[in-house]
């Protein structure tokens, strides 16, 4: 029995598990969908409701049914030759993933996580709306394209942020920016001009924040809460602004917490998630979002919480 | 000018456009274009903010993946992780270097190669 792991060349993230389950002598077979089909290639046929063939690079190979568990890390798209058309490359890019993503997709085995449940979870309207029925306290949210909407939402709740749904960072002009959660002033409600553009994420400002606390959880049942506290103004927003001024100390999730975020990971298929919360002064847990790909390097080494282990469990055990 | 989104920037597609969800780096890392002018530029982007290496990050060091051990080593042959790499890049809280960690890119991309 293997362990799959689907992620790019360059990942420490998934450097550290792969570590581990090789000293635990847990057969391993990463690859990245990048490599499809010049450094890798697939062959399967369909026999009694299953697929059944070899996953193959240069150095490896894994029979499909041999798969125990699938850690699915933000692998890259496939890469075809240069000597390809334009239109050729559109094809040879939709047969692949609908032959090489419907076959391993279709992979009976344990997913951290399906890319299909990761997909539906990168919708934000999705996550929130999920975490308010399972009980989560949500900050009042406004997503619109209406500036009107705006400034009421602003009237009612005060202070508001905006935030992105999708991408962290633009790309232009020759360089980056960093798009992160902004506390909106009376300037800027004064001009929303752009905001007819598309739409935005607007959220209340939990003012009487005590700390942040970030949530590893691993296979449902398996908790690795953090609280993070802010040194600076820009941390205090948005804790990713300023990582300088943060320091982290280990916490217990609180009973109720802990069942909505199982009851969460259920309804989302999701087996693994990074969940960010902002716990105010009264100890309520509210929530922010999650992140079912999250790196979790960085606090494992700040708190030394085993989370590493925790996955190799899971994908060694390949099952809940 | 209206612009058309390729079938593959879909997402609510009949057909799964969910495997693989991520794209490359560079098909999100480069553009020379420039930002359009106030009032079409959509209003969260006017908050952007240079990014810019902040004091104490790292460079990424060189590396190379090795097929072996299935992982990320240095030019030293020695694990990646091993030279205590697993700290904020700048933009990756866990060394990462390219766009496909947790703070600027989302789980899900449409596949914009296809």
């Amino acid at each position: 029995v293997t362990v799959l792991v689907l992620a790019e060349e360059h990942d420490p993230t998934v450097d550290r598990i792969v570590t581990e389950l090789a000293r635990r002598d847990v057969p391993v077979f990463r690859c990245n969908l990048g490599c499809f089909p010049q450094r890798m290639s697939l062959g399967a046929q369909l026999r009694d409701g299953r697929w059944c063939g070899l996953l193959r690079t240069e150095h490896r190979d894994v029979e499909l049914v041999d798969i125990r568990s699938v850690l699915y890390r933000r692998p890259t798209s496939f890469t075809f030759p240069e000597s390809l058309s334009g239109p050729e490359r559109r094809h040879a890019t939709w047969e692949a993933k609908l032959g090489v993503g419907g076959i391993l997709g279709g992979i009976d085995a344990l997913w951290v996580n399906h890319p299909t449940a990761t997909a539906d979870c990168a919708y934000k309207p999705v996550q929130l709306a999920t975490a308010e029925r399972c009980g989560f306290a949500v900050p009042p949210t406004l997503i619109t394209s209406v500036s009107d909407d705006v400034h009421a939402f602003a009237a009612e709740h005060g202070q508001i942020v905006v935030k992105t749904l999708a991408f962290g960072a633009i790309f232009e002009d020759g360089g980056s920016k960093i798009l992160y959660t902004h506390a909106l002033t009376a300037d800027d409600l004064a001009d929303l001009a752009g905001v007819e553009t598309t739409t935005h994420l607007f959220q209340k400002f939990i003012n009487d924040k005590a700390f942040e606390a970030r949530v590893t959880v691993v296979g449902g049942d398996r908790m690795f809460a953090a609280a993070i506290h802010a040194g600076s103004d820009d941390a205090r927003v948005d804790f990713r602004a300023d990582y300088g001024a943060l320091s982290y100390r280990v916490i217990e999730v609180p009973r109720q917490v802990a069942e909505q975020i199982r009851m969460f990971m259920k309804e989302l298929r999701i087996n693994y998630g990074a969940f960010d919360f902002v716990v105010d002064h009264d100890q309520r847990w509210w929530w922010l979002e999650v992140n079912s790909g999250g790196q979790y390097g960085w606090i494992e080494g700040a708190t030394g919480l085993p989370i590493t282990a925790a996955m190799a469990d899971l994908l060694e055990k390949g099952q809940l | 000018m209206t612009s058309i989104s390729t079938a593959s920037e879909e997402q609510y597609l009949e057909v799964s456009a969910r495997f693989p969800q991520c794209v490359g780096a560079l098909a999100v890392s480069t553009s020379t274009e420039a930002a359009s002018t106030h009032g079409a530029r959509p209003f969260a982007l006017r908050f952007g903010q240079p990014r810019l290496p902040a004091a104490g990050v790292a460079e990424l060091p060189a590396w190379r993946y090795c097929d072996e051990r299935q992982i990320a080593v240095g030019a030293d042959g020695q694990p990646y992780l091993a030279k205590g790499e697993m700290t904020t890049t700048g933009p990756s809280p866990d060394g990462q270097g390219s766009t496909g960690n947790e703070e600027w890119t989302p789980d899900f991309a449409g596949d914009m190669s296809a």
